[in-house]
């Protein structure tokens, strides 16, 4: 018998476009939920009677409310420092879960604030960077052009000559990491990841090529860190997709600073990995700020990195890496000015 | 001065072995028995099947769907007990338990359907109780809706777990609870009624061209 009957009724299927992520999150806190709320012996009584998706409905709005309540309570414990689950009843799973959902809501809603504000004009964006090291500070200053040239100097005063004389260093490096970011912004987050984490091989050469063939989804990866707590074994190390999309991110957020749309899609992406968490705070300066750290999937279990956003636009502030809850190894602050090319050639330059 | 490109102070990529093989992972029926004891071990098997689940039912009853396939996992997990462990799979289970509960959606709608326009009912044929309601049509779309018009659920949804659940034949008779030659027979005559439908359509389209 001819299959076409059957090919038929499969391309008739309604393709619906759903957010498959966050209605997996609002399940998954809704079952963690109900199952942390049954006596471990209580045998299921829930029928299939009449009303059954009335009760389901309820309980879902319920785990919405759940999510919120969660949010809530991190907001309340984070002011100033580290968000800290430490509502009772709730299982070492389940904060895990909800502290990751909390993370990546505080970036997208962040993300979409930026995504509507305009590009600033010039064409370039001129980067300040100071690194705090050994006692010592040492600035430099990195300039990056929309078209994707790169230039750097060790003093602001040195930057003229490198622009004029065509001095790009970036061989592309930085240009391919703002246009991952920007396809994220655009609404592909998961191909703009890809090509975040493939960003550095010159040749465009995929190595990583799959989220899912690399990577525990975040739900999975939260749960495994807690198993390994609990249990004692050695915690599963984080995956290349995790390190390589979070390092060039970083890579991308500094480079593109001075772009929004850049900003956004940076944001997008490391939304994605399993072991970012986000901490509200103030700069030195006061600026309101978050601080994301990379955790052991992303950067090592005995090292971390935190990159400093400004919370109501996500300029980059600052970065520091180092082992967790240590004296910092690497500590950076940074400043960013739109410039055009032109100006800088003929040594206009902004005061930073 | 030194223009030499410096990198900036962001750090190490390490260089991690790719993502050990899932080959000898615990099959779905060893998470379902240790989550008798570890809840927590049911989110494993969320996590394998809520993508097909949630598509699946999306797929059916739109933004139902979402609701529908959370309340499958809930009501899976409340009866983990009486999984049967011989089967090593659990999507027949889920995709069971799913195709219940997208049964009692569309009755509920059809409820109400009937309280809206019931003094109009009293005109109506008499209705079998499981024939396609409005709502299920307009989710089906107009051609395949067409093609099932009449036909029983049971068959619609055994043709529906084979052609958008990816099931066979014996993962669709664990998951309605009915021998596999009921399987057969449904699906059997739910696929002749789409055959119908299509030597139909196509003999109008050819018949309107021709007298075009």
């Amino acid at each position: 018998m001819s299959n076409h009957d059957l090919d038929w009724v499969a391309a008739q299927r309604p393709q619906r476009s759903g957010a498959d992520t966050e209605a997996h999150d609002r399940a998954l806190l809704a079952l963690l939920r109900h199952a942390t709320s049954r006596p471990n012996g209580e045998q299921g009584r829930r029928g299939l009677s009449r009303g059954g998706i009335f009760r389901s409905r309820t309980f879902s709005f319920a785990a919405v409310a759940g999510v919120a309540a969660i949010a809530a309570a991190v907001a309340l414990s984070a002011e100033g420092g580290t968000a800290q689950l430490s509502r009772a009843g709730r299982s070492p799973l389940q904060a895990a879960v909800a502290h990751h959902v909390t993370a990546r809501q505080t970036l997208i809603r962040l993300a979409d604030h930026i995504s509507p504000l305009a590009m600033p004009p010039g064409d370039a964006t001129l980067v300040q960077r100071t690194t705090h090291t050994g006692g010592q500070n040492v600035t430099v200053y990195d300039l990056y052009g929309d078209n994707g040239t790169y230039y750097f100097s060790q003093d602001e005063s040195g930057l003229p000559a490198q622009v004029s004389g065509n001095d790009n260093q970036g061989g592309g490096q930085f240009g391919r990491e703002v246009a991952a970011a920007k396809e994220a912004a655009a609404g592909n987050v998961q191909q703009g990841a890809l090509d975040m984490a493939n960003a550095p091989d010159p040749n465009g050469k995929y190595r990583i090529t799959s989220t899912n063939e690399t990577t525990l989804t975040p739900a999975e990866a939260a749960a495994a860190k807690i198993k390994a707590k609990l249990t004692g074994t050695p915690a599963g190390q984080g995956t290349n997709f995790d390190n390589w999309a979070w390092e060039d991110s970083e890579d991308a957020m500094v480079a593109g600073a001075g772009d929004p749309q850049v900003r956004a899609g940076v944001l997008k992406i490391l939304a994605l990995l399993p072991d970012v968490t986000v901490t509200h705070g103030t700069s030195p300066d006061g600026q309101p700020t978050l601080v994301l750290t990379g955790g052991a999937d992303e950067v090592d279990p005995g090292y971390q990195e935190q990159l400093t956003v400004n919370a109501a636009n996500g300029m980059p502030i600052g970065f520091v890496g180092g082992p967790p809850n240590g004296t910092p190894a690497t500590q950076v602050d940074y400043q960013v000015a739109r410039v055009t090319l032109a100006n800088v050639a003929a040594g206009h330059l902004p005061a930073l | 001065m030194d223009h030499t490109y410096s990198p900036p102070g962001v750090a190490g990529r390490l260089l991690l072995s790719p993502e050990s093989s899932r080959f000898n992972s615990p099959t779905d029926a060893e998470f379902v028995a240790s989550s008798v004891r570890d809840p927590d071990a049911f989110t494993q098997l969320f996590e394998r099947h809520w993508h097909a689940l949630f598509r699946f039912c999306q797929s059916r009853a739109g933004s139902a769907g979402e609701d529908i396939a959370a309340e499958t996992f809930r009501v899976a997990f409340d009866r983990r007990r009486r999984y049967d462990a011989r089967y090593g799979d659990a999507r027949p289970w889920l995709f069971g338990i799913a195709t219940n509960l997208l049964r009692d959606h569309f009755r509920s709608a059809r409820r109400d359907e009937q309280k809206l326009t019931r003094s109009a009912a009293l005109d109506s044929p008499a209705h079998s109780g499981d024939e396609l309601n409005e709502l299920e049509r307009q989710l089906l779309g107009p051609q395949l809706a067409d093609a099932l018009q009449g036909l029983p659920a049971a068959d619609r949804d055994a043709l529906l777990l084979l052609a958008w659940a990816d099931l066979d034949y014996e993962q669709i008779s664990q998951a309605l609870g009915v021998p596999i030659g009921t399987v057969r027979s449904r699906i059997h005559r739910a696929r002749q009624r789409v055959r119908d439908h299509l030597e139909t359509s196509e003999y109008d389209a050819a018949r309107n061209e021709a007298t075009a």
